[in-house]
């Protein structure tokens, strides 16, 4: 299973996926969702292991 | 400039920043020498003009197209209730507070919008842009600007108790497009509307631009790249890198498209006010003495420091010297369309 941080939340999603499946399946819009894995900032296409951790995170646009 | 010609430092104002070694005499002297230009200056832009005046950078250019609220009064921090009640541009309650602050420091108050028109204007002798702004079409055209100009800027966010800052820098890393390439659909990102914002979280967006802007200024370089995200509620301060996409549309191709867009749109629901912005379709300059003298017999009118005010039995309008005009108490543009073309004229 993956495991996803959003918000100071933990999800377990089925790996084999992609960040862009995860950002759907948790009802966030991909358009202001950005992932990243190991403290890189990666594509909503990368492919996304059974073992892998990714941190979610909305972009803001506030100011 | 030679030696002789720069101007002396004060010998106690920035002391407590001259002993520090990151800055020093040397680095006190470039920020004396810079020009930045800060891009909306209500939240995060107010904190930035202050801590920035504060430290003594030489000239600050200031735009935003809005005036002060009593709502602003809870996280901007440049304004008083006093500003409030007399409506004032926030450029100019802005300059005159920064005066006050640091009375060496020169502001340029522009209370204009950005757009497509404008906005490659506005870089010209600045060193650096801060990002004060709260949407993203402006922040898409200051990075098409700042990447075809060879300008660097600071972008900031901040909703709710989250915010976010990223330095660009043309040629040396990803710009806006490489982190999202594609501003997000409007409606889709919340809003100050929808999701307030904690003054404490602008707070700390606000001085990590500012700190970004201090060492670049003063030529410390950008330190560690990439995109910090904070949640100052929960403690959280998260790093991480951000690669330079070399497909980027414009960084990587050199296509500007927000900034080739010559169309600004004519109306903008303004995020969390029961109004709508009206601007014309061609920068113009109001002369707002005859408007007032038109206005005077149709309703009171009022002129504010910068802005005229204007209340007649069908609507208020608050009217700024490029022709455009907050249409107040209503969100529905098509009424606001119609209240500016009756008052104002298209």
């Amino acid at each position: 299973m993956v495991k996803v941080i959003y918000k100071n939340s933990e999800f377990q999603v089925p790996g084999n996926t992609s960040p862009r499946k995860i950002i759907v399946r948790l009802g966030l819009n991909p358009e202001s969702t950005l992932a990243t894995r190991s403290g890189k900032l990666i594509s909503l296409e990368t492919s996304i292991g059974q073992q892998d951790e990714i941190k979610l995170i909305s972009v803001v646009s506030g100011g | 400039m030679t030696e002789s010609e720069r101007k002396p430092i004060p010998p106690d104002r920035y002391s407590r920043q001259r002993i520090l070694s990151e800055v020093g005499d040397s680095g006190q002297r470039k920020l004396a020498e810079s020009s930045v230009l800060i891009a909306g200056c209500g939240a995060l832009g107010g904190l930035q003009a202050d801590l920035l005046a504060r430290a003594g950078v030489g000239k600050i250019r200031l735009v935003d197209r809005d005036f002060v609220e009593l709502s602003n009064l809870q996280r901007q921090i440049l304004f008083d209730e006093k500003d409030a009640e007399r409506h004032m541009a926030k450029v100019e309650a802005a300059s005159a507070r920064l005066h006050s602050i640091n009375s060496e420091v020169e502001t340029e108050p522009l209370a204009i919008d950005i757009t497509s028109r404008n906005v490659e204007n506005l870089l010209d002798g600045v060193d650096l842009v801060l990002d004060g702004t709260d949407n993203f079409e402006t922040r898409y055209l200051i990075n098409d600007a700042c990447i075809k100009h060879g300008k660097s800027w600071v972008y900031g966010g901040v909703i709710g108790t989250i915010g976010m800052v990223m330095l660009v820098e043309p040629r040396n890393g990803a710009c806006l497009r490489c982190l999202v390439p594609d501003p997000p659909s409007p409606g889709s990102v919340p809003t100050c509307d929808t999701s307030g914002v904690l003054n404490g979280a602008v707070g700390v967006v606000a001085s990590l631009q500012a700190t970004t802007a201090l060492r670049f200024l003063t030529g410390a370089g950008a330190g560690r790249r990439g995109l910090v995200h904070v949640d100052p509620w929960n403690m959280s301060f998260d790093f991480c890198k951000v690669l330079r996409d070399g497909d980027c549309p414009c960084c990587g191709r050199g296509e500007f498209e927000f900034l080739e867009a010559k169309s600004t749109s004519w109306t903008t629901s303004l995020c969390g006010r029961n109004s709508v912005q009206v601007s014309p379709p061609r920068e113009i300059s109001l002369d707002l003495a005859a408007l007032r003298a038109r206005l005077e017999r149709a309703g009171m009118v009022e002129k504010t420091g910068l802005l005229l005010m204007f209340k007649a039995a069908d609507g208020e309008i608050v009217i700024f010297p490029d022709g455009r005009a907050m249409i107040m108490g209503t969100t529905d543009v098509t009424r606001a369309r119609g209240l500016y073309a009756k008052y104002v004229g298209i």
